[in-house]
């Protein structure tokens, strides 16, 4: 198993959460350590082109 | 007397949370009878129409505004509370520090990202997540099919969880993620479909003294055709690797064909641990493996996981314990009050309720109804017997899941009890993490403001180490005179026998196949 899936799963969780603010709370209400991130949306045309990039691979 | 006035904050955006907040502390200044503090969506406006806090000022305001009203109890009471309620939206909520995900994906130690952002942009904020390798638990609603299972198998590529699209639990390491609740850890392991469906199960095993090793939410489309189970056969790989699990549950809606044929024969031919299956009004599935089981209910799908263990107990009330008290509450129902109502937070336990008393007494109607010709046109209005989901976009458009703010199904409540037809109400309150502080609170404050009300029956889905505590939380309801139930399935059933004309004969053969009697 890849150790990051490990450690998660044995409960050393370190997280990142990107949205809802009350997932972070309760995340750090158990003694987990979470980083909040910006979310803020991309440009339509600029996620168009990404798209085409992954597809392009 | 009484006096509303209300007010607009032009073009300006508070999130739902922060808002509810605003609405809370409201509500505690003096005076102040009713109050609310929402973005002011046709929805939100419409709700207010309902409970006739919508006047014209509150009318003119439109979905980029704030608007903000009031009822209290004199116009100057009005005015001071409508000044503190703007002061509270601009205060704002302390606010946390934010830094970019490419910042924070620096940090070598993060094992776990929570998405909770629009559908729309999940794929764009889950893929370098996975591709760096790590997992993730994707909350967002709205995810299309290809994102899901792109990224489903990006993640087994890489080696890691992709939990979700639409996972509303997890319990990972023993730590609850989003909707979960904190239970006890144990030799149980969870693969869900569904997060009530996680919530209910985890909450009995640990009721009834066991635990859970992990709970994997794995989405609800993970079982379709589409996604063929791939991630649910993940996370059975994992317990089956794992020293601290036992037996395993799965739980689901009924599953697409060829993903059900798939998963069975995976289960057959690949694994070697006690398995339990509860797919959720799916048919009847043959095992000659005796390590391999069904369930009907999420109450049975417990039960069966802790035989499995080899815990051979009663599991749940006895028939007769259960029978007493439908006769109990028939005695209680007013002569034309004949139809029931539910009101859930939690879909999945709305649906298996809706297993239950349609199996019981018939035809049930519901804004998620299992027969098509069963769904209700409006779902803002009850016909006949009538289970809803108020986790449904039509309730939470603009608004946060009634798990976290009770305003919908508080109004819902109000009409319901105010229908001379209705004979009887049945809720789920939802304990856990990120769930309402007081549910149960927020439902007898409704019911204590009606003269005269039906019998009300509740079934409290929490453990005493949730944040609002399962003890205090159920003596609220019981104080106001609501049955509790320890199982939504057992709550379920006390309804239908009450309401099956005393064929208790039918009753036992329903008790039978969902409750282990």
């Amino acid at each position: 198993m890849q150790d990051k899936l490990k450690e998660l799963l044995e409960g050393k969780i370190v997280a990142v959460n990107a949205g809802l603010d009350i997932f972070a709370e309760e995340l750090e209400k158990q003694g987990v350590e979470t980083i909040r991130v910006r979310f803020t949306p991309r440009a339509s045309i600029e996620k168009d082109l990404q798209d085409i990039l992954d597809a392009i691979g | 007397m009484n006096y509303i006035l209300a007010k607009v904050l032009k073009n300006t955006y508070k999130d739902s949370m922060q808002l509810m907040q605003v609405t809370e502390r409201a509500k505690k200044v003096k005076g102040v009878i009713d109050a609310a503090a929402v973005m002011a969506t046709e929805n939100n406006k419409e709700l207010l129409r309902t409970i006739k806090l919508l006047n014209e000022e509150g009318e003119r305001a439109n979905a980029d505004d704030i608007l903000l009203v009031v009822l209290a109890t004199g116009r100057d009471e009005a005015e001071f509370a409508l000044q503190e309620m703007e002061k509270f939206v601009m205060q704002g909520i302390a606010a946390p520090s934010y830094i970019d995900l490419k910042e924070a994906l620096n940090d070598n130690r993060i094992n776990l990202a929570v998405i909770s952002v629009p559908g729309e942009h999940a794929r764009e904020v889950a893929l370098p997540i996975i591709e760096r390798g790590i997992s993730v638990h994707l909350f967002s609603d709205h995810v299309s099919i290809e994102d899901e299972v792109y990224l489903k198998k990006l993640a087994i590529e890489k080696g890691v969880l992709l939990l979700g699209p639409s996972a509303g639990t997890s319990i990972l390491g023993g730590k609850g993620i989003a909707f979960a609740n904190a239970v006890r850890r144990g030799r149980i392991g969870i693969v869900s479909a569904s997060g009530t469906g996680l919530q209910e199960v985890s909450v009995l095993i640990s009721h009834y003294g066991e635990g859970i090793s992990q709970g994997f939410g794995v989405g609800g489309r993970d079982l379709s055709d589409s996604c063929m189970g791939m991630m649910t056969k993940r996370c059975i790989e994992i317990f089956e690797e794992d020293e601290q699990t036992d037996v395993v549950c799965i739980i689901s809606k009924p599953a697409g064909e060829d993903a059900l044929k798939e998963l069975i024969k995976f289960i057959k031919n690949d694994t070697k641990k006690d398995y339990v299956l509860c797919l959720l009004g799916s048919e009847e599935l043959d095992f000659k493996e005796k390590r391999i089981v069904q369930a009907n209910s999420l109450h049975a799908a417990a039960g069966k996981s802790m035989k499995l263990l080899g815990k051979d107990m009663q599991f749940g009330s006895s028939l007769e314990q259960l029978l007493n008290q439908a006769k109990e509450i028939k005695r209680n129902i007013a002569d034309k009050s004949e139809f029931i109502r539910g009101l859930f937070t939690g879909g999945t336990l709305a649906y298996e309720s809706m297993i239950i008393l349609q199996d019981g007494i018939g035809d049930i109607f519901s804004n998620i109804a299992i027969k098509p010709e069963n769904k209700l046109k409006d779902p803002f209005k009850s016909f006949k017997h009538t289970v809803i989901d108020l986790g449904e976009e039509e309730f939470t458009e603009g608004r946060l899941h009634p798990m976290i703010d009770p305003t919908v199904r508080n109004i819902r409540l109000k009409q319901e009890m105010n229908d001379k037809s209705v004979g009887l109400i049945m809720m789920d309150v939802m304990l856990g993490y990120a769930s309402n502080a007081d549910p149960a609170g927020a439902i007898i404050n409704t019911v204590n403001q009606s003269k005269s009300v039906p019998p009300i029956i509740a079934h409290v889905c929490g453990t005493e180490q949730d944040p609002q505590g399962l003890n205090v939380q159920t003596e609220k309801l019981k104080s106001s005179g609501i049955n509790v139930f320890t199982s939504n399935a057992e709550m379920s059933f006390v309804a239908a026998a009450a309401f099956i004309n005393g064929n208790y004969e039918r009753a036992k053969i329903i008790a039978r196949k969902y409750l282990l009697v």
